[in-house]
């Protein structure tokens, strides 16, 4: 006997992240969900962000990637409160990880919260976390083939940045072939180059994200 | 590597289904999965066979029907298969924002004894 089941494979996590999401606007917190192959430089992203806001806003970390275990004490060196989540060696981060880090956090008294996922561009993108903001880092060094070796991510983040734009030098990357590719699979994306060494492009990256986070909350 | 996961749920959700008809077995598994979730069907099969050893899914067939990438052109409105991830439109030069299919991540039916 044949039965229709028309059932989505991920809905447990879907509802979940609705009610992450629901949360969040209740309690006015603006949440970016920060994705990227494993050393695009994610958590120096981070650093350099919460440098920018940690005067204006309140801004707490969720750190889903093991490999920067260490990252969070820097992260609370900066003065923002950072949750480690234990994935247990899951490739991304779902709804349900992000539920229970919350009990770690006062909702209260963020403004805006960061979450880094598992440094990985396939398996996050099918995971949504109830987040406002899926932003993706590319740097450099990785090559600029990456929108077509991953055009699912692209055509579901809101932002781009391409990181280590200081080693354009020494690579060959191309951006004006990574933005147009981009742009051809994502005509709203939103692309910043930055430079987390030298700091370049992070001043208009969180400009950006102020006036984001001003006309949403 | 996300395909654990992903067959975690399509096993609880075949179960779940079986169990309110009373079911004695899970024969078929037919699923719906997008080309552009990069979800590998040889992966799920994998996965399933270890994952439902010791449950009334033992043994069943996982049917997978890929959906081809479509997107629809917001000036003409044409929709069109765009599976090389082209995604302006031929005739308008226009890029075709809306994705009409091949995100479907699904289970369609199944069949059970
Ligand atoms: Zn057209």
């Amino acid at each position: 006997m044949e039965i229709k089941v028309l059932q989505k494979i991920l809905e447990a996590n879907e509802a979940i992240a609705r009610e992450n999401a629901r949360l969040f606007k209740d309690k006015g917190v603006f949440v970016i969900n920060i994705m990227s192959s494993p050393g695009a430089g994610k958590t120096s992203f981070i650093l350099r962000t919460l440098e920018k806001l940690k005067n204006d806003f309140k801004v707490a970390v969720i750190e889903g990637d093991i490999a920067s275990k260490v990252d969070a004490e820097k992260i609370r060196e900066q003065g923002a409160p950072a949750v480690q989540i234990n994935t247990g060696g899951a490739c991304h981060l779902d709804a349900n990880m992000i539920k229970n880090a919350l009990n770690l956090l006062n909702l209260d008294d963020i403004d805006l919260l960061i979450i880094e996922n598992v440094g990985n561009l396939v398996c996050p993108a099918e995971f949504n976390l109830g987040e406002d903001l899926k932003l993706m880092i590319l740097s450099t060094p990785e090559g600029d083939d990456k929108p077509l070796k991953y055009p699912q991510m692209f055509t579901l983040c809101s932002v781009l940045v391409l990181n280590k734009i200081d080693l354009l030098n020494q690579t060959n990357f191309n951006v004006q072939k990574v933005r147009e590719s981009a742009t051809k699979l994502n005509a709203n994306l939103q692309i910043f180059e930055v430079s987390c060494t030298t700091g370049q492009g992070i001043n208009t990256w969180v400009t950006w994200l102020k006036n984001k986070f001003l006309v949403t909350r | 590597m996300h395909e654990l996961g992903i067959t975690e749920n399509i096993l609880s959700i075949a179960l779940e289904q079986a169990q309110q008809r009373g079911a004695q077995r899970i024969l078929k598994i037919r699923l719906k999965i997008g080309e552009m979730t990069a979800v590998v069907d040889e992966c799920i099969r994998f996965y399933f066979e270890i994952l439902s050893k010791d449950t009334m899914a033992a043994g069943a067939e996982i049917e997978v029907e890929n959906v081809p990438i479509k997107v629809k052109c917001p000036k003409c409105g044409k929709t069109r298969e765009a599976s090389d991830y082209n995604f302006i439109c031929p005739q308008c030069g226009v890029l075709s924002a809306e994705i009409v299919s091949g995100r479907e991540l699904y289970v369609s039916s199944i069949e059970i004894e």
